[in-house]
């Protein structure tokens, strides 16, 4: 009887290994380099996954990966990769212990960086009054559990208490702490909270606090990524209040968030260079520097020109690979589809130095994705929109994607033929976007009519949407 | 020839790039005043525009220390945020920060109706709908806080809300007055409130510590038009809960202005700047008021919420006590025999050093940073405290503690002739060597005060000449251990291997050695050292501690750069006064985001005693006075000091354009004596 049923016990693990092997997300196309692209970084990023033995739980790479860590920055960028490639489990654990390690005692600060055996990383920890900080990163992480609430339709990450609690620290006693009001900006103190006695030579000392991502610029008071991420995080606090139908107080903090975006164009944005500003100093000066992807990540502009101009400067400025991760989702989201492109293959060209880095593999993923794929899920609406973003004429396929808690199969036929199939237990409805003016679409051959409008860059698209049962196979074309 | 004539050119060359290096000037930043000084000697900011504006005020009595932070948006939205430390009431183990201090926002304020409309404190103006804004107009200092507000609506009520510790009990007070400005009868009511915690049985010291907040006159009171009615809500710490604690928010207000205008009364400085006026009458507050009443008598403390019912061989025994000996206040005397006689009680035999802190009113020490060169720093206030509080007896009881401190200092010369030690009062934050300049010239001035004090104490004049001679040794291997040329300035490398420009190469000014003071002055000037406020610790580092520009710009007064030492002394004044961080010089920056340690303003006031009126103690009657009057002014007086066992009068007037007279004026007698500007009066009073 005991053999019985371990005997079952073994058979359930055999076939949960083979499904969990099966089940693993592909990617092919007639665009064999990006299709190449794909494979390594999926073999790269899962590289990065974890022992299950490991002391801190289910975790993956998101740090220089001699550190066996995960920083906050790193773990933000690379969550939505990681959910798609599975690794569900491991987001859920490390933006929890970021959650849950927020305290008063590092004046609302979690743990920038945590190890495989749950410490606080010591490259970047000495004790709570001595540890580095870059300001953004409570936001970062925000907007990421948001964003990973979105793809995974999983609440946990907007109503656990510990992320409840976290949101509400960010968005009241750390902005307080720190001196991060929208008026404050320009007025803050370069250096707040700084333990006794102060050495300004330590970095666990002058860094715990540093008002961006940008390292090594002395007397900073405010970076022009810390607006954006400010702004984001605020808005970010807003959705998740008016997806609670708190409609009154998420009105409260939307606002709070739209003096950062004005203060941004109104007081960043250098009218003579035609560029945003890069940090803002202790003598009361602005100043240049090269231009981070933050603004657009934190996707805090609205003048398309304005945008046009910083994606023109980023394309043009020799920048490290951690940063040059971000821009295949970038270029994409923002309509350089074919620059975007020049940057997976650039990232996963073996010649780059130091693709090794696990943001880069992860960025590939999500640049192939979301970017070149289109996939965008709304766990709200329970949509998943699509949209292939080519610039040639082929085809496109990802195969057992996780997303909204089912899994599906998604192929671009043509720029405008898509299918999907629902390969789990959830429905979802599709919104099946194509570029260009659009009448109709046949859904399995029976035609609707299309909403026809234009997208962020001005480009006309054209859109259905259907619903998607379990099991289900829709093809979806679009006709003038 | 060709040898002469290259080495002429060489010597050319060199002088031009040092008069090159000597010529660069700091151009001191505009100011933008803020505050604005009022007719009673307080300041105010009429909240009209500039804004966000946010900034921090401590403010102490016997048992208490108020830090308040306050900040308006750029909405006009006023938030208070309140510190409350109780120095006297400790948690174990003792150690230098085991006070007890409790920390209250605006939203744990009872509240407040006025005609049954909530007066809010969190919105602006325009948010108020159906409820009331706190509408702040204007923010004044005076040792209390008052700010003048009104509500966001047509309801003619107007608010004074004042802020202030308790002379001697362990509370702060927050006091509202509603004053119905209109013509129709107005109701104010405030909600009753009584919150306490207590302190850990096991962890309190003595017993556990109950601090509670609650208001005083809760309930409603119709107010008539012009009748104003008093509510408030008090912060204090007491151990027995159980009996009552009667508040008079009233009373409480007035004893705290009788307090600060009883600092106020003796030690008056008025110059033709009302800016110094003002400035040195608000720091004579600040260094006065934080003494705290502990179980070992008055004691000093330093306060910035971390520094409470302790002393420190810096802070007290050097810089605030011998302020106190000249300024007439008995608290502050009594404070500064505290602090040396509990440094005494730690004298051994075996000349190990004595504690840098003795903490927890007397109940431990502390000595983590070594021997930051203590014995210098006692030796030195003591000695100066001693001669011009200008009491035999009490000098008496000094004298071992400074005879101690100066052979203690003597074992510690080394081969070069110069005193060693571990490091400076910056504890190892900047490289001090093993020998650094500002403990060997507290040393040096500790020699030359000691001298003088054994003549007046009759000792063996052997001893006496010993002092001297040792005085003289020290002076000259200053000279050479640390005379250097830095960075182009003929001044003093800080310790041996030193080759940046540190703030503290003022020190020989402030002690009478002026031989480098050219390159000195000009070094600290330059726009390597001066920063927008003040001195830079290093050149070309953010970090500044105000200790050192106030000792600066008393040396350079001292050693007779009197007109260039006043356009700084005027825009660091400016700044401290009616800038953006007010009214009181302040500790560091980054360090402690500025704090408003109370020893920085005795260091203020000495700058004007010591400094522009040049008086250097000689003897328990008698000293030195070498007056700096700036150009543009006709004269300066400090009146009703009280120092030497007397009270007098000090009047500097110029003479004749060329001659200085100095008046002393002595129970309605005036003695006036004619000097050169420039030259030194001996005053026997």
């Amino acid at each position: 009887m005991i053999l019985r049923r371990y005997k079952l016990v073994f058979f359930a693990l055999i076939f949960y290994g083979f499904s969990g092997a099966w089940a693993q997300v592909s990617f092919t196309s007639s665009d064999k380099e990006l299709e190449r692209a794909f494979a390594w970084a999926k073999e790269m990023a899962l590289h990065y996954k974890g022992a299950e033995t490991d002391p801190v739980g289910p975790w993956y790479e998101a740090a220089l990966p001699s550190r066996y860590a995960f920083c906050m920055r790193d773990a933000a960028h690379q969550s939505i990769g990681a959910e798609i490639l599975g690794l569900s489990r491991e987001n859920r654990n490390m933006f929890t212990l970021f959650a849950k390690n927020i305290s008063a005692e590092k004046n609302w600060c979690s743990y920038w960086e945590i190890n495989k055996w749950g410490k606080p990383a010591p490259a970047d920890y000495r004790n709570d009054k001595e540890f580095w900080y870059n300001l953004p990163a409570n936001f970062d992480v925000l907007f990421a559990t948001w964003r990973l609430y979105q793809w995974t339709g999983n609440k946990h990450y907007i109503n656990d208490p510990a992320f409840m609690r976290f949101q509400q620290k960010t968005v009241g006693e750390y902005i307080d702490t720190w001196v991060l009001t929208a008026d404050s900006l320009l007025k803050r103190p370069a250096h707040l909270h700084t333990p006794i006695p102060y050495n300004g030579k330590d970095d666990f000392q002058s860094c715990r606090g540093l008002p961006s991502y940008s390292e090594g610029i002395p007397d900073m008071k405010t970076g022009v990524d810390l607006v954006a991420a400010l702004y984001r995080g605020l808005q970010t606090y807003a959705d998740i209040l008016a997806s609670k139908g708190q409609y009154s107080e998420a009105k409260i903090y939307a606002a709070k968030a739209e003096q950062y975006r004005q203060a941004l164009e109104a007081d960043w944005w250098n009218n003579k260079e035609a560029r945003y500003f890069a940090y803002y100093g202790s003598d009361g000066k602005f100043s240049n520097d090269n231009p981070g992807p933050f603004l657009l990540w934190f996707d805090a502009l609205r003048d398309t020109a304005r945008v046009r101009a910083n994606l023109a400067q980023i394309a043009a400025t020799n920048i490290n690979v951690e940063t040059t991760s971000y821009l295949p989702f970038l270029f994409y989201n923002n309509g350089d589809w074919a620059t975007a492109r020049k940057y997976i293959l650039y990232l996963s060209d073996p010649a780059t130095p130091r693709r090794e880095y696990p943001e880069v593999s992860f960025g590939v993923i999500e640049g192939i994705v979301q970017g070149l794929m289109g996939i965008a899920p709304d766990a709200q609406a329970g949509t998943l929109s699509t949209l292939f973003k080519t610039t040639s004429r082929g085809t496109a396929s990802v195969k057992n994607l996780p997303v909204l808690q089912t899994t599906v199969n998604i192929t671009h036929i043509d720029d405008h033929h898509s299918a999907i199939k629902n390969l789990g237990r959830r429905s979802f409805k599709w919104k099946a976007i194509f570029t260009g003016n659009y009448k109709y679409a046949a859904v399995n051959n029976v035609l609707l009519a299309t909403t026809r409008e234009t997208d962020k860059q001005g480009k006309a698209i054209s859109w259905v949407q259907v619903v998607v049962k379990p099991g289900r196979h829709v093809k979806i074309g679009v006709k003038q | 020839m060709k040898i002469l004539k290259k080495k002429t050119f060489l010597t050319l060359i060199l002088l031009i790039v040092r008069l090159t290096v000597y010529s660069q000037q700091t151009t001191l930043p505009e100011q933008k005043d803020r505050w604005a000084i009022q007719p009673d000697g307080s300041i105010t900011w009429n909240i009209t525009n500039r804004l966000p504006h946010a900034d921090h005020i401590e403010m102490s009595g016997e048992k208490v220390s108020l830090w308040v932070g306050y900040r308006v948006d750029s909405a006009g939205v006023t938030s208070i945020t309140r510190k409350v430390v109780f120095p006297t009431f400790r948690m174990l183990p003792d150690d230098t920060r085991s006070h007890i201090a409790y920390t209250f926002q605006d939203n744990e304020l009872p509240r407040i109706y006025i005609n049954n409309k909530l007066l809010k404190f969190k919105i602006s103006r325009r948010e108020q709908g159906g409820d009331l804004a706190f509408v702040a107009k204007s923010i004044n200092h005076h040792g209390v806080m008052r700010i003048m507000a009104e509500t966001g609506k047509s309801d003619p009520v107007k608010i004074e809300r004042t802020l202030f510790p308790s002379v001697d009990k362990p509370m702060a007070i927050e006091k509202f007055v509603f004053t119905n400005t209109g013509n129709k009868q107005v109701t104010v009511s405030m909600e009753k409130l009584y919150r306490a915690v207590t302190t850990d049985t096991l962890r309190s010291k003595s017993l556990p510590h109950t601090v509670v907040m609650k208001t005083v006159n809760d309930g409603s009171r119709v107010l008539q038009p012009g009748r104003s009615a008093v509510f408030a809500v008090c912060y204090f710490a007491t151990d027995h809960p159980e009996q009552p604690f009667p508040v008079d928010p009233s009373a409480e207000e007035n004893e705290r202005i009788k307090r600060i205008a009883k600092i106020q009364s003796p030690l008056q400085l008025e110059t033709p700047d009302s800016i110094l006026n003002t400035a040195f009458a608000f720091a004579k507050i600040r260094a006065t008021e934080s003494i705290f009443k502990t179980k070992r008598g008055y004691l000093h403390g330093p306060g910035g919420l971390e520094y409470y019912a302790a002393i420190w061989a810096n802070d007290q025994a050097e810089y605030v006590s011998p302020y106190f000996a000249f300024s007439g206040d008995s608290i502050g005397t009594m404070s500064a025999m505290n602090c040396y006689r509990l440094f005494a009680g730690y004298m051994n035999p075996e000349y190990n050093p004595l504690p840098s802190s003795v903490v927890a009113e007397g109940d431990a020490i502390w000595k983590g940073a070594g021997d930051r060169g203590d014995q210098a720093m006692i030796a030195y206030g003591a000695s100066r405290f001693a001669l011009t509080y200008g009491k035999a007896d009490s000098a008496k009881a000094l004298w071992p503690l400074i005879s101690w401190c100066l052979e203690y200092c003597r074992r510690h010369i080394n081969e070069q002739g110069v005193v060693e030690s571990q490091s400076d009062e910056l504890e190892g934050r900047f490289p001090s060597g093993k020998a650094n300049l500002s403990t060997n010239c507290l040393y040096y001035d500790a020699l030359v005060s000691a001298t003088m004090l054994a003549g007046q104490l009759q000792l063996p004049k052997k001893q006496v000449e010993d002092y001297k001679a040792r005085a003289i040794a020290i002076k000259l291997n200053i000279e050479k251990y640390f005379g250097a040329n830095v960075a182009g300035f003929d001044t003093y490398k800080y310790y041996e291997t030193n080759n940046t420009l540190r703030a503290w190469i003022c020190v020989p000014l402030a002690m009478g050695i002026y031989d480098r003071s050219k390159g000195t002055i000009a070094a600290l000037f330059s726009p390597q050292l001066w920063t927008a406020d003040g001195l830079a610790t290093e050149a070309g580092e953010e970090t500044f501690w105000d200790r050192s520009t106030l000792y600066a710009l008393r040396g350079v007064l001292q050693a007779g750069a009197t007109d260039q030492a006043m356009d700084f002394l005027h825009y660091y004044s400016r700044r401290r006064l009616l800038g953006e961080h007010v009214p009181y010089a302040v500790e560091a920056y980054p360090e402690g985001s500025q704090r408003h340690l109370s020893a920085e303003s005795g260091l203020y006031c000495r700058i004007f005693i010591e400094g522009l009126f040049g008086i250097r103690p000689t003897g328990f009657n008698s000293f030195n006075c070498t007056p700096r009057l700036p150009k543009n002014w006709k004269q300066m007086t400090l009146s009703n000091i009280h120092a030497f066992g007397t009270v007098f009068d000090v009047k500097i007037a110029k003479v004749n354009g060329e001659k200085v007279a100095v008046t002393i004026t002595k129970v309605g007698i005036a003695h006036t004596h004619i000097i050169n500007d420039g030259e030194t009066a001996n005053i026997k009073l």
